[in-house]
């Protein structure tokens, strides 16, 4: 048999179960043995009976003794339960069968609180205990009066005086020990279920106050509506950002308290409200939406741009509300605008001096100040080169700044793509015959039209080629068209040395790139990063495989043109 | 005002527009290597001064200038009837296709990048212009 508990409460419950057996134990047997004492004196009977309730009480002292050893083995505290149901069972068949069965009043007062002792551990206690103390109970009577059992009449005496009272006392005494048994377990059910509750009751509660703390120290405004949007929650943060206070917020519209414009200023109306819009969270399949680019309207008219987080609450899968988390971001738009300032004002003050160191070599080589000779032809070469690669530099930073704050231009169109492609090989001719490098353009049976910005998806390729062109000592590097279903896959492929993952998974990030040194072979790093970035706006993919035999392949995919 | 290089009376005239002296410096050896002649203004104001006296041959206009910017005074050239024939360059620092196709559509006859296009591309560039013939 197993103990019906393997929670954390199992040790407790059995605790408590063997000590309430044990205090009932002691408040029957010392009475009864105190009264016996009075009646008969101490004769021989009466001292084998103070010798048996001593050794029981003895024994289950030691097991309440034992129950609160602090001993981690729940198996421990199992066997022990056991031995208690066990001991139990002896007991009450003993007494039982000692007593005569309901004739005895004693018989009764072990028989309840063994019972509901043994509820405090389940069903499958009590059933074994009630059960098979009757059990045994029930045999060892049939076998006393079948006179089985040496000595003679060591059940109740009375039973034996007139036999024919044996079959229905010994039929209504299982009776009714089978339903005390039963009795014990459905109180001991409630019991449980009670004690249950009442734990479930305070994890609830134990939430309720973290969620409340939660709510009230976020650093965001938080509003939670009902499906008809009626505010039916606030925190203090929401307050503070709206000027609304709480009574005056909950129970009414969201759309009234907190009004919603787009970017150019003009009201959004409620239907148009992400925030309202249940249907359509619906679809989300109960995920977090995001909202930008739009502004709340204050309690006294003045407005802040927000960025916001709205989940709907479900319950039963439906949703019964909605929550909205947002924050004022006034001061991270003024910061992002400050950087993009900064970068755009740093690039141009760096781009207009190297711009005059290299016009003043162009002027040197161009032979604007005379005849050079070889070897000053040679240095002003090398000196336009690294001025070239600065200007690089400064453009790709100023490029990505555009790029992150998402504020570039983006024109999608069909565009072909041999031409791109055509453009692409013009452009880096000079470059690829400067390494003595070869291209090769592998074109699909068709001509393929994509829809991108011709102007991004070429700076895009470009990157992406120059890398390889960097990257490339000797051989040929080949652009190879195709397409997939929905996409035209450009894999730029060359047979330079290759890159190790690590160096792969780093290409694509800016942080890494920054914090790396400077390349070698004289790419500015952040290109691919950059085409990355380009690649996602036309709604593409770019991804690298690479082995350090074979070279690298960038591939770029970019939707096709439908119909 | 700086008349610097006025070497020839039938030399064709090139005014060049630019606060950033080392470029103008640039442009304007450029150009002497090309026999044309140079006269400066630093600022769009004293620029767009300039094309109203002189009537130079050709005017090579940067677009972010001081006072006056590089689209305004194009605009201005190009508004009046008078100055509206003389060739415009527009070149800029910034390489931004939004700022290319405005120039162009006020009527700049090209455009380059400031730090990009050697001085003496942009002189062949001139000389295809002005002498056709030549080239």
């Amino acid at each position: 048999m197993t103990v019906p508990f393997s929670s954390a409460e199992l040790k407790q419950r059995i605790r408590w179960y063997i000590k309430v057996r044990w205090c009932y134990l002691v408040a029957i047997a010392v009475p009864a043995l105190i009264a016996l004492i009075i009646q008969h004196g101490i004769d021989h009977q009466v001292l084998l009976d103070i010798k048996i309730a001593s050794g029981a009480l003895l024994l289950n002292g030691v097991m309440v003794i034992a129950s609160h050893l602090r001993i981690r083995r729940e198996k421990f505290f199992e066997v022990l339960a056991m031995g208690q149901i066990v001991f139990d069972i002896v007991l009450m068949t003993g007494v039982f069968f000692f007593n005569g069965g309901l004739e005895s009043p004693i018989a009764m007062l072990y028989c309840i609180p063994i019972l509901m002792a043994g509820a405090l551990l389940g069903p499958q206690a009590v059933y074994t205990t009630g059960v098979s103390a009757t059990t045994i109970f029930v045999i060892l009577t049939t076998l006393d009066f079948a006179n089985v059992l040496k000595p003679d009449n060591i059940v109740a005496p009375q039973l034996h005086d007139n036999p024919n009272n044996l079959f229905p006392s010994m039929i209504t005494t299982a009776a009714v020990m089978l339903t005390i048994t039963v009795i014990a377990d459905f109180v001991g059910h409630l019991v449980r279920q009670r004690s249950l509750l009442a734990l479930e009751l305070e994890s609830v509660n134990i939430e309720k106050a973290k969620i409340e703390a939660i709510i009230k120290t976020m650093g965001n405004g938080l509003v939670a509506t009902d499906p008809a949007g009626v505010i039916t929650l606030v925190n203090d943060n929401f307050e503070y950002l709206t000027g609304w206070q709480r009574h005056e917020a909950v129970g009414h519209q969201l759309d009234d308290i907190l009004p919603m414009l787009d970017e150019n200023g003009k009201r959004v109306p409620p239907a148009d409200r992400p925030s309202l819009h249940i249907s359509d969270l619906e679809s989300t399949n109960g995920r977090v939406r995001s909202v930008t680019h739009y502004s709340y309207v204050r309690k006294d008219g003045t407005t802040f741009p927000f960025t916001s987080h709205i989940a709907p609450i479900v319950f039963k899968r439906q949703i019964i509300g909605l929550t909205n988390v947002f924050d004022d971001v006034t001061a991270s738009q003024k910061l992002d605008q400050l950087k993009t300032n900064f970068v755009a004002l740093a690039s141009h003050q760096l781009k207009t001096p190297i711009g005059e160191i290299k016009g003043y070599v162009d002027n040197l080589l161009y032979g604007v100040g005379g005849k050079l000779t070889k070897k000053q032809t040679e240095y002003l070469g090398l000196v336009r080169d690294i001025s070239e690669h600065c200007t690089k530099l400064v453009t790709d930073l100023l490029d990505i700044t555009i790029l992150e704050r998402g504020n570039s231009t983006l024109d999608l169109k069909p565009v072909r793509l041999s031409p791109i492609i055509q453009q692409l090989a013009h452009i880096y001719h000079d470059r690829l015959a400067k390494k003595g490098l070869s291209l090769h353009i592998v074109k699909p049976a068709h001509e393929l039209t994509v829809v991108a910005d011709s102007d991004k998806l070429l700076e895009a390729l470009g990157n992406v080629l120059a890398n390889a062109i960097a990257y490339s000592k000797h051989g040929d590097v080949t652009i190879q068209t195709e397409a997939t279903k929905d996409f035209a896959l450009i894999s730029i492929k060359d047979k330079g040395k290759g890159m190790d993952k690590a160096t792969v998974s780093a290409l694509f990030d800016k942080d890494e790139l920054l914090s790396a040194a400077p390349t070698a072979e004289g790419g500015t790093g952040l290109g691919l990063y950059l085409a990355k970035h380009l690649v996602g706006l036309q709604n593409g993919k770019i991804s690298v495989i690479s082995t350090s035999v074979k070279g690298t392949t960038i591939c770029i995919k970019v939707p096709l043109m439908k119909g | 005002m700086n008349d610097a290089g006025l070497h020839s009376t039938n030399a064709k005239k090139i005014l060049i527009v630019e606060d950033e002296l080392p470029f103008t410096q640039i442009y304007r050896d450029a150009m002497h290597m090309y026999g044309y002649n140079v006269i400066e203004a630093e600022d769009g104001e004293e620029g767009l001064r300039m094309v109203k006296v002189y009537k130079p041959d050709l005017v090579l206009l940067d677009l972010i200038l001081p006072k006056l910017n590089g689209f305004d005074v194009l605009q201005q050239i190009k508004a009046s009837d008078e100055l509206k024939d003389i060739p415009v360059i527009v070149y800029s620092i910034l390489d931004d296709k939004p700022n290319i196709e405005r120039a162009m559509k006020l009527g700049a006859v090209d455009f380059t990048f400031k730090g990009q296009t050697p001085a003496v591309e942009v002189a062949n560039k001139i000389r295809a212009i002005l002498d056709p013939k030549e080239k």
